[in-house]
């Protein structure tokens, strides 16, 4: 019962660094700069409640709202790169990011010992504040903010700038606010969930967070789906609950895995909450009644 | 409505544009013509912002228009299509129509709510007549990127005209058409600028621009040659040399 919840916990976490990513995805911006924000969250949040003693839910919206400043800094001048060099511009970010904290050593003394982030050696220590009702607060309010999103002519908009720029500011769509601001966003989210995370696990280190978690966070996005908002929370439960469940096959696990996420990708190539989707509705895509007007008239 | 004036645009050595003039009236429909690389889409591109003009300027109702960006000369009323389709592929036929309505929204309220507002059921009824008008009914749902040619030619010129632009530009409406098409599209054409919006049609087709338009420009290497109305332009010496080239 406790490992099934820790890995709900877990998944949990991960939906909210997939719904990070899928918030520049949405806007067609590949970005690995996600784990770069989640860090910050997590050693911001770690030193603000076990250092300085603030409470969980001003710390984690300070390093939310710290990483979407710096995503406006990071997010402006990435809008004139797209595709691989957009990629490559992100994941140096989050290097540059990964590395600093390999080298940040800030210690404080309480109670006798010395806490707070040790360079190479990480941030032990982290006080537990956060367990499921956190996380799942957390989950419910971002996937409300999406729903809401897509249901608005602010999703219309974003929708527009993924599929086409040029003819999205054609249609009026103001592209440079609506690419910064979802790349902010993302930050934003990125940021707060990192900071959940590290005063859920109590101890990080900046190798947590390097290319590898950049790459799985790329991972639940495009398995789970990149057009509707439970695309990423499925491929996250989905990535996440996997290599728990496989551990029957022992020491196969790793490569079971991997061929399973191999062929979900095959069989599911827009995601597989897209992919469902429009399978599903082409089956109730009817025609409807024949057109009244148009060049059919004549 | 809208006024031209000395407008050039240069690509490093090319001049793609060089001192063009022209003026649009309200209800008037415009027919720009002219060989391939003429300049006409470049004349198209630079008035809708996706190119900035190397020199000259432009102006739409009084509104100097030269620098802005592309969302806020759509904002000002100059909507345009594409002439290698640009739609929202994935969107359904609705929501590419309904996308451009965004700058009509007056409210903030319709613009960011989840849940229809009424000025947001009065922009979908709008949207639902011209999908109507332009034949899209039964492809309603359907995303756009599974139409047919001919419809999402006629997607793009819903999606334009659902943005109430006062100055349309047309890039190449006719291309692909069929005949029965192609006598819809006059009569839609004439409809829109019956309807007080300035229409500038660039098109090869001279059929259509001959029966549309109320005056032609003809382009050739970015420089205007001759414009007047229709009977004019297909008698002046100057355009069939530069159509048909040189006799011997």
């Amino acid at each position: 019962m406790t490992a099934a919840l820790s890995i709900l916990e877990l998944g949990g976490l991960n939906v909210l660094l997939a719904l990070s990513v899928y918030a520049t995805f949405k806007v067609g911006q590949f970005s690995l700069a996600q784990v770069g924000f989640w860090s910050i969250g997590a050693y911001g949040t770690g030193i603000l409640t076990s250092l300085y003693g603030l409470p969980l839910l001003p710390a984690v919206l300070l390093c939310g709202l710290g990483s979407a400043v710096i995503g406006l800094l990071l997010g402006y001048p990435c809008l004139r790169i797209r595709g691989i060099y957009l990629a490559l511009a992100t994941v140096a970010f989050s290097e540059v990011v990964r590395v600093f904290f390999h080298n940040f050593k800030f210690q404080v003394e309480r109670d006798g010992k010395l806490v707070g982030p040790d360079a190479s050696l990480g941030f032990r220590g982290i006080e537990v504040l956060t367990a499921w009702p956190q996380i799942l607060c957390a989950v419910l309010i971002l996937i409300f903010v999406f729903a809401w999103i897509e249901r608005s002519r602010l999703g219309l908009s974003a929708n527009a700038v993924r599929e086409d720029e040029t003819a999205a500011a054609c249609a009026g769509v103001n592209v440079v606010a609506i690419k910064v601001g979802m790349f902010a966003f993302g930050a934003f989210i990125a940021g707060m969930g990192g900071g959940l995370y590290s005063t859920y696990v109590s101890f990080v280190n900046s190798d947590n967070f390097g290319f590898h978690l950049a790459l799985l966070s790329i991972f639940y996005v495009s398995v789970g789906g990149t057009e509707r908002f439970y695309g990423p929370v499925i491929g996250a439960l989905l990535l996440t609950a996997l290599p728990e469940l496989l551990r029957i096959t022992g020491d196969f696990r790793m490569i079971v895995y991997g061929v399973i996420v191999l062929a979900l990708m095959l069989l599911f190539p827009r995601g597989v909450a897209d992919e469902l989707r429009l399978r599903v509705g082409s089956l109730f895509r009817r025609a409807r009644p024949a057109a009244r007007s148009g060049p059919n008239d004549y | 409505m809208l006024r031209i004036t000395n407008l050039s645009k240069s690509f490093g050595g090319l001049q793609a544009l060089s001192g063009l003039s022209l003026s649009v009236g309200a209800g008037e429909i415009f027919g720009l013509i002219g060989p391939n690389g003429s300049g006409k889409t470049t004349t198209i591109n630079v008035l809708t912002g996706i190119y900035l003009a190397s020199g000259g300027n432009f102006s739409m109702g009084g509104h100097e228009l030269t620098d802005a960006k592309p969302e806020v000369i759509a904002r000002a009323g100059m909507v345009r299509t594409f002439q290698n389709l640009r739609l929202f592929s994935s969107h359904s036929v609705m929501d590419n129509v309904r996308t451009g309505q965004s700058i009509l929204c007056k409210s903030m309220l319709s613009r960011f709510s989840a849940f229809a507002t009424k000025e947001e059921l009065e922009l979908r009824r709008e949207a639902d007549a011209l999908i109507e008008r332009f034949g899209l009914w039964d492809r309603r749902d359907w995303p756009a990127g599974v139409l047919s040619y001919g419809e999402k030619k006629r997607l793009e010129m819903a999606r334009a005209l659902a943005m109430r632009p006062k100055v349309l530009l047309l890039d190449e409406p006719a291309a692909g058409m069929n005949a029965v098409e192609l006598e819809w599209l006059m009569k839609v054409i004439r409809e829109i600028g019956a309807s007080g919006v300035s229409v500038v049609l660039v098109e090869h087709h001279m059929k259509l621009i001959m029966n549309v338009c109320d005056n032609i420009a003809v382009l050739n290497f970015g420089a205007k040659i001759a414009e007047g109305a229709p009977v004019a332009i297909s008698c002046d010496p100057e355009v069939i040399t530069a159509y048909l080239g040189k006799s011997h």
